[in-house]
């Protein structure tokens, strides 16, 4: 292997730039994830389909951009993402109804756009609303395909690591 | 670029930037793009029953809570006499329609109420033509409350959301729309 | 297995340089048609296909080491006669990689 040898051949000097290259790599992707966070209010800015739920619109592996301006009211046909007690993904769903009272609660239902019935079948048992504290972010922009990947590492964990491993071995052994 | 890989690997990358690249351009030619378009609704008939709305009153039985209905199997809403050409909305970044109607009223228990009535998928390719009439509408209208009944004014709106390629996702909504009112009574006939 | 290691898959210095810059022309030119096409005809996949009908003939055009990127082979020098035993390891070519 050409990268291995070449790793053998740094001296400490250069093992100790190739970490702090990789430790840049990292931070800067966390600081663009929080960066993002700060700007779009949404604790998920960007956000991958993992369910054919809303077909034809998006598909299993596209992308959305979230944000979740709190002056910015929630509307029916909005495009809202949300988290469900007991569910661990948030999921991807529009506006169906909404009752919004003077002092500025709001409850709403949603549905999927390719599903036949509205979403109380999938909220927690018992629960007939969505409130505002469920809301991860409201989809706001689109990209096809580009989470593919995300999909397939979900989907076969051992891909996932292999990826992982092999990203972080190339990043730490390959000379600038 | 020493190898037959090498050179593979370098073009795939250098497709990839430019596939990119057209699609910002593709994103960036329709972005400032106004898709607001004239679309006019009615009602025929509009008729208004107390029914418990059961998918939402499990709990809410014990309180005395009734929702109330809206019927429209009699003929709701004749709506969208309308939009006869969204055809033109269909630029290269636009994939696929979503319209969608919405009752728009308030109510002392709400200030402000929203319900879809109807929706449809237009997908590109397909007929963006909009010309209904005496459809009933898909969903039921039940009101949060009973706040239904003599309501003077509740709005009709027809507006829709934009699937792009790759871009924004906005909501436009028509430029026009209809109000109507609620029978003080309900409805006794059967449907 | 023979007839396959024979295959020639070097391209010299000069060819290299061409390949690159030919695909690149290739591609871009491609993607610009394309782009010009699929604004014309107001559908986007229209833009995609030609660029890939671009990425096709590139492939076809820069990948393979065909003759003309093999014209300017290098011209090394003679081989020395073996170096004497001391001193041989001073000057060893390890340090120097290609990139």
């Amino acid at each position: 292997m050409d990268a291995w040898d070449d790793f053998k051949r740094m001296n400490k000097r250069q093992m100790l730039y190739q970490a702090l290259s990789f430790g840049m790599i990292v931070s800067s992707a966390l600081m663009i994830w929080k960066g993002l966070m700060v700007v779009t209010g949404s604790e998920s800015p960007i956000v991958v389909v993992l369910s054919g739920s809303m077909e034809p619109a998006f598909q299993r592996g596209d992308l959305l951009f979230l944000t979740n301006n709190q002056e910015d009211p929630i509307r029916a046909g909005d495009i809202v993402v949300f988290k469900v007690e007991g569910r661990e993904i948030p999921i991807v769903h529009r506006v169906l109804k909404l009752h919004e009272k003077s002092n500025g609660t709001v409850k709403f239902l949603t549905k999927g756009d390719n599903n036949n019935v509205d979403d109380r079948g999938l909220y927690a048992p018992g629960q007939l609303w969505l409130q505002k504290n469920h809301v991860v972010g409201r989809a706001r922009g689109f990209l096809p395909y580009v989470g593919l990947v995300t999909i397939y590492m979900n989907d076969y964990p051992h891909f996932k690591y292999a990826v992982l491993v092999a990203l972080a071995l190339y990043v730490l052994i390959h000379r600038e | 670029m020493h190898s037959v890989f090498g050179r593979g690997n370098a073009m795939a990358a250098y497709t990839l930037s430019v596939l990119a690249g057209l699609t910002f351009c593709c994103f960036l030619s329709t972005v400032f793009l106004d898709y607001r378009t004239p679309a006019t609704i009615n009602t025929r008939q509009v008729v208004v029953k107390s029914i418990p709305d059961y998918s939402a009153s499990r709990e809410k039985n014990d309180l005395g809570y009734q929702s109330v209905l809206l019927l429209f199997s009699l003929i709701f809403v004749a709506i969208l006499n309308c939009c006869t050409h969204l055809t033109h909305l269909f630029n290269w970044n636009v994939k696929q329609l979503f319209l969608y109607v919405t009752a728009e009223y308030q109510t002392p228990s709400n200030e402000f109420n929203q319900v879809v009535l109807w929706d449809k998928i237009i997908l590109r390719g397909e007929n963006a033509v909009i010309d209904l009439k005496n459809i009933h509408a898909k969903y039921y209208f039940w009101d949060d409350g009973n706040g239904l009944k003599g309501h003077k004014n509740v709005t009709l709106t027809l507006s829709w959301n934009i699937i792009p390629n790759a871009g924004l996702l906005p909501n436009v909504g028509a430029i026009g729309s209809h109000s109507f009112s609620f029978p003080p009574e309900y409805t006794t006939s059967r449907v | 297995m023979d007839f396959f290691s024979n295959i020639p898959t070097h391209m010299d210095y000069k060819g290299q340089g061409r390949s690159e810059k030919l695909s690149r022309m290739i591609i871009t030119l491609f993607g610009v048609v394309g782009l010009v096409w699929g604004y014309y005809i107001q559908q986007f996949s229209a833009t995609v296909y030609v660029l890939g009908a671009g990425f096709l003939l590139a492939s076809i055009l820069t990948i393979p080491p065909w003759p003309m990127y093999r014209r300017k082979p290098l011209n090394w020098q003679k081989p020395r006669p073996p170096p004497r035993e001391d001193g041989a390891d001073t000057q060893s070519p390890k340090s120097k990689k290609k990139k």
